[in-house]
């Protein structure tokens, strides 16, 4: 059996170093048929064949990578009794299960997966999987419901995400917005920008609108000055990296094309602009009614939402009146 | 010793003719009455006997102490059409008592090698092809019998080759969750599949889906298959994935003969 098992791992070793994605992906087949065998090798103390199997689905750039009947098996793995070290294989492999299908009992599999994912020691990379696996199930509309409301903290976290991150591409759609931002807390949507915001990826068109919108609806206004230096550092990182041309970007992800670069360009350019945009209306109001000191309430409070939800500050309509006593925190003009 | 009950009005296809007129003839020449009792190897030689009858239409008689290893030889060799009339021949001989399994242990693995090179041969061949079409009718007849074959060691192979002879696409029809086979059926089973992954790579064409997902069916099985088992499906993905399987199927072939043995 080692004799096997070790002409298979020498070959999954050629296969990710000649970076052939379609090549790898016409045998993921025979690939998924093997996951079953590393994760009992795993289980036995030896963790290469596991390695070399989440390598190689990673190198396939193929977010359908596994095949859909390892799904009866991928479940018991995330079974309550069975062992970490299974529910830790199936945490690492979910980013390349297709998650929605005639196959998947999806409410039942995202609780056991969600539960799982508290069962195992955290780690970076299987941060990143969860993170993955999350944008993943809830670009899904039918899936994304039910995603347990904590899952969602995993953002907070930020992991470095790879280039080729199914995530984060199908992570940007509308309803993912729509779903963050219907969370209420400030934090995660503002990691969760920071995290779908990327040089490798552009943004869904509708997800992208909705971003803009949200940058002047919940994060304008002079409290959210740390958050918009915070995108705006990001965003002109990204837009840094796409000056530096194609073939850079191709050389970590060789699917990238010249058209996207272009309306990455463009999208990121344009949410910059927003961003900036907000700072300029803040300095002006702050400027034009530094004489009368008084601020307006729409500068100051993004949305009340948020500070009653997450009690952060709970900040009701405020009443215009001159004087400081109700702004205690403005800054010095 | 088993015996089994053979009389002629259970055989009623084709192969089943010549088995009842070979049954007259021992009549004749025994002067039995209505119902003759034989034992297992017997059956198998009548099998032969009917089988090379259909093959050359020449019936000759087989001495009892060369027709194990003829009857084996004669399997090994067959090709896909006297493959299906083999396993039609001992499935007649075996299931002659109302479908009770009646077979004895040689009788058995003769039906087992026959099924299994039967499989064999339906695996190499392209479901839409007119190859499969132009088949003898021997598996649609399989599946028309109205005996269980349940208790048989190559019940699972039968079944299967009843699918695939159906003819449908990619082998989706086959219910692996329903496919719980005997340690020792499976074991041979999954090396008749390394064979055909084997020839399918030599000439250059995939592994089909259904062999894949039997392949992960039984690795994914709790607890694990045996290791002879585990060996067989890991060399089929090894196969797959364009590896040089020679050296490694050389060992594991010798322990499988082992273990079989």
């Amino acid at each position: 059996m080692n004799k096997v098992s070790t002409l298979i791992s020498q070959k999954l070793s050629t296969m990710i170093e000649a970076a052939n994605p379609h090549k790898i992906s016409s045998r993921r087949k025979a690939i998924t048929a093997l996951f079953p065998h590393a994760v009992q090798q795993q289980q036995n103390g030896h963790h290469e064949m596991l390695d070399a199997f989440l390598d190689v689905a990673r190198a396939s750039q193929n977010p359908r990578f596994m095949w859909r009947w390892v799904i009866p098996f991928f479940t018991t793995l995330l079974d309550k009794d069975s062992p970490p070290p299974q529910k830790q294989a199936a945490i690492l492999a979910s980013p390349h299960l297709l998650w929605w299908g005639s196959t998947v009992s999806g409410k039942q599999m995202i609780r056991q997966w969600a539960a799982a994912t508290s069962a195992i020691p955290y780690s970076d990379k299987v941060c990143t999987s969860v993170v993955d696996t999350l944008l993943r199930i809830a670009s899904n509309s039918t899936l994304e419901p039910h995603i347990p409301t904590r899952m969602w903290s995993w953002l907070n976290r930020q992991p470095s995400l790879p280039p080729v991150c199914a995530g984060r591409y199908f992570g940007s759609v509308w309803g993912v917005v729509e779903a963050i931002r219907a969370l209420a807390h400030l934090e995660i949507l503002k990691s969760y920008l920071l995290l779908i915001w990327s040089e490798w990826d552009h943004l869904y068109h509708g997800g992208h609108g909705e971003m803009c919108t949200l940058i002047k609806e919940d994060f304008g206004g002079v409290w959210m000055e740390h958050h918009r230096k915070d995108f705006l550092k990001h965003l002109d990182h990204i837009l840094g990296q796409l000056d530096l041309g194609l073939d850079h970007l191709q050389q970590h992800k060789p699917s990238l094309e010249k058209g996207s670069i272009k309306r990455m360009k463009e999208q990121y350019g344009k949410l910059k602009e927003v961003v900036v945009e907000e700072d300029k209306k803040v300095a002006m109001a702050l400027a034009r009614e530094s004489s009368k000191l008084i601020f307006p309430p729409s500068l100051l409070t993004p949305t009340s939402t948020y500070r009653e939800t997450l009690d952060i500050h709970v900040c009701h309509p405020i009443p215009i009146v001159a004087g400081l006593e109700y702004f205690p925190l403005l800054p010095t003009l | 010793m088993q015996f089994t009950t053979l009389t002629p009005y259970t055989i009623s296809t084709h192969i089943g003719d010549i088995v009842s007129r070979i049954y007259q003839q021992l009549k004749q020449i025994n002067g039995s009455p209505n119902t003759i009792q034989l034992n297992s190897k017997t059956i198998a030689i009548l099998a032969l006997w009917a089988i090379q009858f259909e093959i050359s239409n020449k019936p000759r008689l087989i001495n009892d102490q060369s027709s194990s290893t003829q009857l084996w030889g004669q399997i090994h060799t067959a090709n896909s059409v006297s493959g299906a009339i083999y396993l039609d021949a001992l499935l007649h001989c075996i299931k002659v008592n109302h479908g009770q399994v009646t077979g004895g242990p040689a009788l058995e693995q003769a039906t087992m090698v026959a099924s299994l090179h039967l499989l064999h041969a339906l695996s190499g061949v392209d479901p839409v092809s007119t190859v499969l079409r132009g088949m003898p009718q021997h598996p649609v007849r399989i599946s028309s019998h109205h005996s269980n074959f349940r208790g048989l060691l190559c019940y699972h192979t039968i079944n299967m080759i009843q699918i695939l002879s159906a003819g449908k696409q990619e082998g989706h029809s086959i219910g692996w969750t329903v496919h719980k086979p005997h340690p020792q059926e499976r074991t041979l089973f999954t090396n008749t599949l390394v064979q055909v992954a084997g020839e399918l790579r030599e000439s250059q064409r995939k592994v089909p889906c259904w062999i894949l997902r039997s392949v992960l069916r039984s690795l994914s099985l709790n607890p694990p298959p045996p290791t002879l088992v585990v060996v067989n499906c890991l060399l089929i993905i090894a196969i797959d994935l364009g590896c040089d399987v020679s050296s490694a199927r050389s060992t594991t072939l010798d322990q499988r003969y082992v273990c079989v043995k």
